[in-house]
């Protein structure tokens, strides 16, 4: 009998008690996805509950999907054994499958909404802008809102660009503004400044004075605090000329006092005169530190609120265009909810019940929505989230504190814990232990190294306490933790890179040998029978990708496929660059860097000296100017090339610019040759793919394809390569944590364990605290100073803090995403980054971790020989082989006819005229043409010259013999269509016009063109349509009508 | 509603019919009934019909009679019908035999049909189900999808499902299986693509088809509003509307086909960049003020072209005369045709005001023919008296272009047909593919109505007599998607492949199928599948990620597939296969060689800016003579990048300014503000008297400064944007200002600025320098200032720097990249022999006087010039050795090609350092290398 769980008793009543809400804690492994489909399945069971009626809402789409399956399996699996009431309604829940709101927050807001855009205040037919639309859109308003709010904008925008603030700095700020708007209301307001006159003169008579004050031996030695007096009096003077409030200005800005506590010498000046003369001066300093902080407060202050226009001119932008952005989606529900109540009750009759996945990296928005929508519809509509009535058993929130990492995106951990706390007070909070996923001495490595570190703060709830994991019944033993070293007699690589570079190159060589020697034993997907690991058991997490090249570069060198999930280096790659290039030099031929640049990249292959020779045989840098004779034989082919492609880029689509490129240069295969040329290929490729999604996000134009691809290269935000392996290939995986985040995966190493870096001061600060948020803005530093809002340095420490509580997190999650192993590269013993925090494995007391030392010595592994060269074809044999198909297939069956042969343009508007008067005019005569042209001309759009035209050539036709005839015709159809399969072929058409006469009918087409065989042959094929249908056709009429009048020809019915 | 008969007395009653929770949905019913009526009353006020009424007038009318010749009627193509149609269907049916033919072959999958059954028996029709041919191979897999335990089909002969990695490989797989089938002897025509979600794939069954040659079709043309003819009119009108902005008028220029050609004379791009730097923002006088201020600037350009920088840069230093007119050409032409037009009139005024406009300055052709006339169709609208706002009317512009171009889609014939599922209900095709069949693809989310929500429909339902108008219920969209995907599998007489794009082929992320296809494999099978069982399925075939998978190795689709498979096939056989390949891509060939010479080879190639020696006359005839007068920076430069060297000076290339730069002042306009304005202040000065400046000097010199720098702003800019420039002007004056208080305080009585701007190495002051070895060398070059002191024994130069202090001391030549100090020295004494002043040149110094440069200076000064004289002369020599000689290979260093603007001509840094590495051991890189000995 297997041994029940440690929490069994929790996790039931997580399952079945349907009348509770609850916030389950799940750690790492504990099998929470397992719970959430126990708790789906008991709501259905019940019957109080049908599928559509539960939301689950989960961290990402392919998570959604997952529970999704989850759920049909154990639909699946339950009505098998089902019986009573409970079947219907598990066979109801299979048919609703599709209706079942498992979704992520933003489709599910997206759901919502569309349910009451009215209500909402959106656009009902609003779509979502991804994200890459959404960074076309915030480019474009950027600079079209510059350029229309700089006319009036505040003066401290000059100030701040004559202090040195770059343009840059405040699109940075403009952005992070957008990403926090709903917080905008706490941005820093400017405070008044002290008067500053006083402050002015004080320091223009006292700073002399006290130079003055100095004994004439200070002044006559070299004297450090003399020093520094005259360098301010010096400057005093230097300002004097200027206007009073320019003075300030630059005494606030520019007034280089320096910390006095140790300047001067006591020998010189004495102790009392030094002492008094260091505090007077100190005391000065302070005062206009002080008023600077405000200047600069103001400063910082106020353009951040002058930025403010540039996220209502994007939300204006989003508005017009009818498109939400991922933070809209929540916004504008979270008001939704909050302010139609009468809105939200309709939603709690929709939605039985709300199960929350992840919820410790929830955004605050969502976790409002959360609540709203769980509240007991029998309460009074409360005003907040965090007094909301809930209804018994209506939500349930799976989250665990301790994997809080998406800091970045807004999560917030204390939010977490007053969401804990609200929810505990109206349902219950429960904790689970055990561990399903890891094997039993990597339980406890985990739990030695974080029970002692994990631990929360005096100062506020920014880190749980640390919850020891328990071992599942039947876990196996396993290994303990894989501790790399380097050898003690070993000297260590200097350098941080070279350092890295080693240690990449021992895991790649562990890795390669591990997989070859089938030293990793991992358990397959039954968790029970173990076989060796293979590569694409293996992953590499790091904290970010940036240092992932060396990385790479080694299991190259070694010999092992990988695969890098989301790195960020393609505009680093040559073959990026160079195309980048090519492209910006088809769109702007007056660029000449851009030329020369894609002149000699392997697109084009000109060697450099051609350049020289072209410019001295008088020839510009410009491929729209004549090249000189004798030019280079690379750039003489190369010179049409860009012609052309230059001068088609407006009339066809990027793409086929793109291609024309590639095709003209043969470059994919210069680059498929080489080694790593399918990554390469597939870099290129993907231009092609980026110009597709910039079509469908409406900028067609070639244009806009190298603005978009240069201003993501200029503005270094880099994107991961093209993938050419991708999940279940049997490839090394390389990605971040954050990305790992509710994944596992046998065989985990972490490497570049001592990375560390400070975080840069954020444009802006943010602290969300409920009831007092706040905001700090950070122009950065320019010259001696620091542009930031007088909050900031507070928030930011404040912040450190907290970030600091969530790189240990980080690091939690980092190892318990593994099964079978778990390797750390402790090469070199910093204790810094993630290294500090493996000191508990390395105590005497640890668990068995197991230690290796690398061995430096160890060679590369040797490269394959060469192949035999294979059979090629030829492109024209290919080409040859390819046109035979093609013929083959283009062989119609069908004769289709009303549009074979049809005129475009002009003569195609005057034919369309013309016919669709012929089909309504009276027959009584060339009368009845104006009539008839007139009516069709309305019905068409048309007028001027052409329906004059058409008049004209209406009263011939309706003038000719045909149609004289066929008004006196028993009966007369115009535009008759036919059907039908002559000899096997399928003729369709429509008739212009049919007669009948005693003898039979009597076919006639109308023409404005003179006819040719092509006319004659439909004209035959109708007939014999006709005549199939069993008609008797006597006579067919090709009436051609043109300038000089109309002509009847008689078209024999045989060919 | 129209199309239910739902009119505004229904909408009204539902509104009473629903409980106390749907207070809001009630006062919108009330609301859309309100709305409806006013509709309603324009429509008949103007005298228009509304188009669904057309059918609601036929039904009442004695439709019989006019069907009285018919034998029969025969009705075909709809799975449902609304109130409308049935009410037609009802009346015309009353006098006339009728037959019905409704795809209804039983089974779950056909629910959706049911009501319409249910409807058509009620009328009194019989229904008659046709005998169906046995269920065999594909067919009887159709059959059973959706059933719920269906028996195993007899086989999967002609289904294949496609996973590919992403849309654009998932057509290309697609046209592989047409082409395959094409060979079979199934022609074009009997294939059918039919897409569930044809903005997803329509660029790229365009690229892909059009470059594998497969003729197709789509169902439905395309729209006017897509081709260039209609978003350039769309533009214009935005361009008016956003009054002129200037992105807006340069989206309408980059776009639409001018009439004011553009050839040869400046392209959007130039113009983009143009217009940002004249701080054009955007209304028809900031445009003419602003192009008239770049035509000023040509004229005061002295040579319009290129210059150099303080740096030794190419700089461009005037704008190129002839994209400035063209500009203000296009400008022009754009602001005479719609600046009169009004900001708001009736849409029929105003579309004669922009078809005027269009047409005067777009081009003709058949497309903007085409647009031009549906523009014009607008004129119609003249009854209406209603004033559109500019926005509106683009709204309504883009109604009117929503039509098809003409001539329609294209014939079929020959062609594969590619259309949504419903234009392919019941064609059949031997061949028939149903791509995206992916999840939240197909089937598509179900989506309530924004409008009306479920239960309003249900509540009008209740009004409706007849209970179903047919208002579409998003709780029944998953069934109607079931059907939809039955009836397009059954489309499939011999062949049927189902694809799906297995992830996003940006990130590499996967994707999830359709559940959809887990139903096609129970339904071959008779078991349960889950997305596990689905991979193993036999025919489920996983496509490839990499650029070149086995299937497009083994059938080229096109030449650039070709092209891949010979590479991708030559590449294991090393060196020989490469070869082998490239006889047949002769083109890769050179690039190939670039490639290989460039990022694999340890020599310096000529791909890395080694010249070959056939060019070292060219080399001296063209750029630099062996005996003539060379300038400092040039030299540095070459010191500090040969490669840089070779762009900017051999080449002279002068980089395009980026555009985001033009919006505020870039660093090199900065140092040439800086050095006018010094330079004319200072000769102002001097004809004042003030020299040497004293503090008591300081009230006269300010205003003398401003006007210097109002002069040169008269000449030079302002650049950008307002504000930027003014804080950007208020920084150089205030830098400027407090370096001349600084002057006048500390230097009054220690130095005589005696000369400003002063050529050097003409004639009238050779500058001549005998190294060592006995070879001459003559400088040229230009000195900012020189001053002597009071009693004339001394004398130093002062070159003025706008940028930031390097650090470190003076006197140093840092592999030879700080060899101007020491030539100005040089240059200064013979200045000073040169007009008869017996001074000692004491030192060169750079005064990086802003702020940003801390006030501070480097010098050189004469006892440095006596321990580096041979250091100064071996770097000199090296240098121009290796001028001479062509050598102009890369020396990229992350400080040094952070600043350079010839990036882009390197390739990105990280790959440029290491192949640069690979060749430092090159013995033509030796002489250079050995600069670095030299501090
Ligand atoms: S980018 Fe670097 S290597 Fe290239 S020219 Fe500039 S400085 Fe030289």
């Amino acid at each position: 009998m297997r041994r029940p769980l440690a929490d069994a008793t929790a996790r039931e009543r997580a399952a079945t008690d349907l009348d509770t809400s609850f916030l389950v804690e799940a750690p790492a492994g504990s099998g929470k996805t397992t719970l959430l489909v126990a708790r789906i399945l008991a709501w259905i069971r019940s019957g109080r509950a049908t599928l559509p009626e539960i939301v689950a809402i989960t961290f990402t789409e392919k998570a959604a999907a997952e529970l999704r399956l989850r759920v049909r399996e154990a639909i699946e699996g339950a009505l098998a054994g089902a019986g009573g009431a409970e079947r219907p309604r598990l066979a109801q829940a299979l048919d609703d499958l599709e209706l079942t709101p498992i979704r992520t927050i933003h489709a599910f807001c997206g759901d919502l909404l569309r349910q009451r855009p009215v209500e909402a205040g959106v656009d009902p037919g609003f779509a979502v802008a991804e994200p890459l639309q959404t960074a076309l859109l915030l480019d474009e308003t950027w600079e079209r809102w510059l350029e229309a709010a700089a006319a009036d904008a505040p003066p401290a925008l000059q100030e701040a660009v004559a202090l040195g603030v770059p343009v840059q700095v405040l699109r940075e700020l403009a952005e992070r503004l957008v990403a926090e708007r709903d917080l905008l209301e706490d941005l820093p307001t400017p405070v008044p400044e002290a008067d500053g006159a006083d402050l002015n003169r004080e320091a223009r008579t006292r700073l002399p004075a006290l130079l003055e004050a100095a004994p004439a031996r200070a002044r006559q030695a070299v004297d450090s605090l003399v020093e520094h007096l005259e360098e301010l009096v010096a400057w005093v003077r230097q300002t004097e000329a200027l206007a009073e409030a320019d003075q300030l200005t630059a005494l606030l800005t520019e007034l280089p006092f320096r910390s006095v506590a140790k300047k001067g010498n006591q020998v010189n000046w004495g102790r009392e005169l030094l002492a008094r003369a260091r505090g007077e001066l100190g005391e000065l300093g302070e005062r206009v530190a002080a008023a600077r902080a405000v200047r600069l407060h103001n400063l910082a202050a106020t353009l951040a609120r002058w930025l403010s226009g540039f996220v209502a001119a994007y939300r204006e932008r989003l508005r017009r265009l009818g498109l939400l952005d991922f933070h809209d989606l929540l916004a504008f529900t979270r008001d939704l909810l909050r302010d139609r109540p009468d809105v939200r009750r309709d939603f709690q009759s929709r939605y039985r019940t709300l199960l929350v996945d992840e919820f410790q990296d929830t955004d605050p928005l969502q976790l409002e929505i959360a609540f709203f929508l769980a509240e007991d519809p029998a309460s009074d509509a409360a005003a907040a989230w965090d007094v909301v009535r809930l209804a018994g058993g209506r939500l349930f929130l799976v989250g665990d504190p301790k994997q809080s990492i998406y800091r970045f995106r807004r999560a917030d951990i204390e939010t977490y814990e007053r969401a804990r706390s609200v929810l505990a007070a109206q349902g219950e909070a429960l904790r689970l232990a055990t561990n399903f996923r890891a094997v039993g001495r990597l339980i406890d490595a985990v739990n030695h190294t974080f029970t002692g570190q994990m631990q929360p703060p005096d100062d506020g709830a920014y880190q749980p306490a640390y919850a020891p994991i328990v071992r599942a019944p039947d876990t196996i033993e396993g290994e303990g933790p894989l501790l790399l070293e380097w050898p003690a007699d070993q000297a260590a690589p200097a350098g941080v890179e070279a350092r890295r570079a080693r240690e990449a190159a021992a895991l790649a060589g562990l890795v390669a040998r591990a997989v070859a020697e089938g030293a990793w034993p991992v358990r397959d997907r039954t968790m029970r029978a173990l076989r060796p690991a293979r590569f694409g058991d293996v992953v590499c997490l790091f904290r970010t990708l940036g240092g992932a090249a060396v990385y790479e570069d080694a299991f190259r060198a070694a010999g092992v496929p990988y695969r890098t999930v989301g790195g960020r280096h393609y505009y680093a790659r040559s073959e990026v660059g160079w195309a980048l290039a090519a492209l910006t030099a088809v769109e702007d031929p007056y660029d000449p860097v851009a030329l020369v640049a894609a002149l000699r990249s392997p697109f084009f292959g000109v060697p450099d000296g051609a350049f020289l020779a072209h410019v001295a045989a008088g020839g510009e840098v410009s491929y729209l100017a004549p090249l000189p004779a004798g030019a280079d034989p690379a750039l003489a082919a190369a010179w049409p090339v860009l012609r052309e492609l230059h001068a088609r880029r407006t009339r066809e689509s990027a793409t086929a610019i793109v291609e024309a490129l590639y095709a003209a240069t043969e470059v994919l295969a210069t680059y498929a040759l080489d080694p790593h040329g399918d990554q390469r290929v597939a870099n290129l490729l993907r231009i092609l793919d980026t110009a597709r999604a910039l079509e469908a996000a409406g900028r067609p134009t070639f244009r806009a394809l190298v603005r978009w691809l240069a201003a993501q290269d200029a503005a270094g935000y880099d994107e991961s390569e093209s993938p050419v392996a991708e999940e279940g290939d049997d490839v090394v995986r390389l990605l971040t944590v954050h990305v790992a985040k509710g994944l596992e995966f046998p065989v985990v190493i972490l490497p570049d364990l001592e990375w560390e870096r400070r975080a840069d001061t954020p444009r802006l600060v943010v602290d969300r605290r409920p009831h007092a948020a706040a905001l700090g803005v950070s122009l950065g530093k320019v010259g001696d100073w620091k542009v930031e809002t007088a909050n900031l340095a507070e928030l930011m420490e404040r912040e450190e803090r907290r970030a600091e509580a969530e790189r240990l997190r980080l690091f939690y999650v980092a190892t318990t995403r593994a099964r079978d192993h778990l390797v750390l590269p402790l090469l070199f013993g910093e204790p810094r980054g993630f290294a500090a925090f493996c000191a508990p494995l390395l105590g005497e007391s640890g668990p068995a971790a197991r230690r290796l030392l690398v061995d430096p010595d160890a060679p590369p592994p040797a490269a394959a020989p060469p192949a035999p060269v294979p059979v090629l074809t030829s492109r024209e044999v290919w080409a040859a082989a390819r046109e035979t198909v093609l013929t083959r297939g283009r062989r119609p069956t069908a004769v289709v006819h009303p549009g074979a042969g049809r005129m475009r343009g002009e003569g195609a508007r005057l034919g369309a005229l013309v016919h669709a008067a012929l089909a309504r005019a009276d027959l009584a005569g060339p009368q009845a043409a104006d009539a008839a042209v007139a009516a069709a001309a309305a019905v068409l759009g048309e007028h001027g010259e052409r329906v004059a035209q058409a008049r004209r050539l209406v009263e011939r036709a309706l003038g000719a013999a045909p149609y004289r005839q066929a008004a006196g015709a028993k009966r007369a159809l115009r535009e008759l269509p036919v059907a039908a399969v002559v000899d096997g072929q399928l003729v369709e058409g429509v008739v212009d016009l049919v007669y009948e006469t005693p003898a039979g009918l009597v076919a006639v087409e109308v023409k404005l063109a003179p006819a040719d065989a092509a006319a004659r042959d439909q004209l035959r094929a109708y007939c014999r349509a006709l005549a199939a249908a069993g008609h008797r056709v006597t006579e067919a009429y090709l009436l051609v009508v043109g300038a000089d009048g109309a002509d009847a020809i008689r078209v024999p019915l045989h060919s | 509603l129209r199309t239910a008969g739902v009119g505004p007395d229904a909408l009204e009653a539902a509104a009473t019919s629903g409980g106390a929770e749907s207070r809001t949905s009630a006062a919108k019913l009330v609301e859309l009934a309100r709305v409806a009526r006013q509709v309603a009353a324009s429509l008949a006020a103007a005298g228009f019909v509304h188009p669904t009424d057309v059918l609601w007038e036929a039904a009442r009318a004695e439709t019989t009679a006019a069907l009285a010749e018919c034998a029969g009627l025969a009705v075909y193509g709809f799975t449902e019908w609304n109130a409308a149609e049935r009410a037609l269907l009802r009346v015309a049916t009353a006098g006339v035999p009728t037959e019905c033919f409704v795809p209804a072959e039983g089974g779950p999958a056909f629910e959706p049909v049911e009501p319409l059954l249910g409807w058509l028996i009620d009328q009194g029709y019989r229904i008659e189900r046709p005998g169906v041919a046995p269920a065999i191979g594909l067919r009887a897999v159709v059959t059973r999808l959706f059933a719920a335990a269906p028996p195993p089909a007899p086989g999967t002969a002609g289904l294949e499902i496609v996973a590919a990695p992403g849309e654009e490989r998932e057509v290309r797989e697609i046209a592989r299986r047409l082409l395959a089938a094409a060979a079979d002897g199934i022609p074009f025509e009997a294939m059918g693509l039919l897409v569930r979600r044809p903005e997803t794939y329509r660029s790229a069954i365009r690229d892909v088809f059009d470059a594998a040659g497969i003729p197709y079709t789509w169902g439905v043309a395309p729209r006017l509003g897509e081709t260039r003819a209609g978003r350039s009119l769309r533009l214009l009108v935005s361009a008016r509307a956003e009054a002129f902005a200037r992105a807006a008028v340069i989206e309408f220029l980059a776009t639409a086909d001018l009439r004011e050609g553009s050839a040869g004379a400046g392209s959007p791009a130039e113009w983009d960049r143009l217009s940002r730097e004249a701080g054009i923002v955007g209304g028809r006088s900031d445009w003419r003020r602003g192009l008239a201020r770049l035509a000023r600037r040509i004229e005061a350009a002295a040579a319009p072209g290129t210059g150099v920088d303080e740096e030794g840069r190419a700089i461009r230093t005037g704008p190129p005369p002839d994209a400035v007119r063209a500009l203000g050409r296009v400008v022009g032409a754009l602001l005479d045709a719609t600046g009169g037009l009004p900001e708001a009139a009736p849409a029929a005024e105003l579309a004669s005001g922009f078809l005027r406009a269009f047409r005067r300055l777009c081009r003709r052709g058949d497309e903007a023919e085409q647009v031009a006339g549906h523009l014009a169709s607008l004129e119609a609208l003249a009854p209406l008296a209603t004033v559109l706002s500019l926005e509106e009317f683009a709204e309504l512009l883009d109604a009117v272009l929503d039509a098809p171009v003409e001539p329609g889609p294209e014939p079929r014939e020959g062609k594969v047909f590619v259309g949504e599922l419903h234009q392919a209900l019941g064609l059949p095709f031997r061949l028939a593919v149903i791509p995206g069949l992916v999840e939240q693809g197909f089937p598509a989310p179900p989506r309530a109505d924004p409008i009306l929500l479920d239960d309003e429909r249900r509540r009008l339902h209740a009004q409706v007599a007849g209970g179903r108008p047919g208002l579409g219920l998003a709780v029944r969209r998953p069934a109607e998607e079931r059907l939809a995907f039955r009836l397009a599998a059954a489309a499939a007489e011999e062949r049927l492949v189902l694809s799906y794009p297995r992830l996003d082929p940006a990130s590499g992320r996967p994707r999830v199928p359709s559940f959809f296809l887990l139903r096609v494999a129970e339904a071959a099978t008779g078991q349960p599948h889950d997305f596990a069982a689905l991979d193993a399925f036999p025919v489920h075939r996983r496509i490839a990620l990499v650029p070149a998978p086995v299937d497009a190795l083994a059938a080229p689709l096109d030449a650039r597939e070709w092209l891949l498979a010979q590479a991708t096939g030559a590449r294991p056989a090393g060196s020989a296969g490469r070869a082998a390949c490239l006889a047949l891509a002769p083109r890769a060939a050179r690039g190939r060689a670039a490639l290989e010479a460039r990022e694999h080879g340890d020599h310096v190639s000529p791909w890395d800016g080694l010249l070959a020696d056939a060019l070292r006359e060219t080399l001296a005839a063209h750029h630099r003579p062996a005996d003539a007068p060379v300038a400092a920076t040039p030299l540095e430069a070459y010191a500090a990048c040969p490669f840089r060297y070779y762009l900017a000076h051999a080449l002279r290339l002068a980089p395009a300014v980026e555009p985001e730069r033009a919006l505020t002042m870039a660093p090199p306009d900065r140092g040439l503000l800086l050095h006018a304005v010094l330079a004319r202040a200072y000769a102002a000065f001097a004809e004042a008297g003030l020299l040497p400046l004293s503090p008591a000097a300081m009230p006269r010199v300010r205003p003398l400064v401003e006007a210097a720098f109002a002069d040169v702003e008269a000449a030079f800019g302002p650049k950008g944007l307002a504000p930027f420039w003014a804080g950007e002007r208020a920084r150089l004056l205030a830098d400027v200002l407090a370096a001349l208080e600084a002057e006048a305080r500390d230097e009054a009585t220690a130095w005589v600025p005696a000369a400003f701007e002063v050529g050097f190495g003409d004639e009238a002051t050779p500058v001549v320098h005998v190294l060592a070895s006995g070879r001459r060398l003559a400088f040229r070059g230009r000195l900012d200032r020189l001053d002597l002191s009071p009693e004339g024994a001394r004398a130093r130069v002062i070159d003025y720097k706008s940028g930031r202090h390097p650090g470190g001391a003076g006197g140093r030549l840092a592999r030879g990249t700080a060899l101007q100090l020491p030539i100005y020295r040089l240059a200064a004494e013979a200045v000073c022999r040169a007009r008869g002043v017996e001074a000692r040149v004491e030192e060169a110094q750079y005064y990086f006087l802003t702020r940003r440069g801390g006030r501070r200076r480097l010098r050189f000064r004469a006892d440095d010039w006596t321990a580096r004289r041979d250091d100064f002369e071996r770097a000199l020599a090296t240098v121009l050795d290796g001028i001479a000689a062509g050598r102009f290979f890369q020396n990229p260093a992350p400080d040094t090609c952070r600043a350079c603007d010839y990036r882009m001509a390197c390739g990105p840094e990280r790959e440029r350092i290491a192949w640069v590495a690979r060749k430092r051991g090159d013995p033509v890189r030796a002489a250079y290398a050995e600069l670095e000995q030299i501090e």
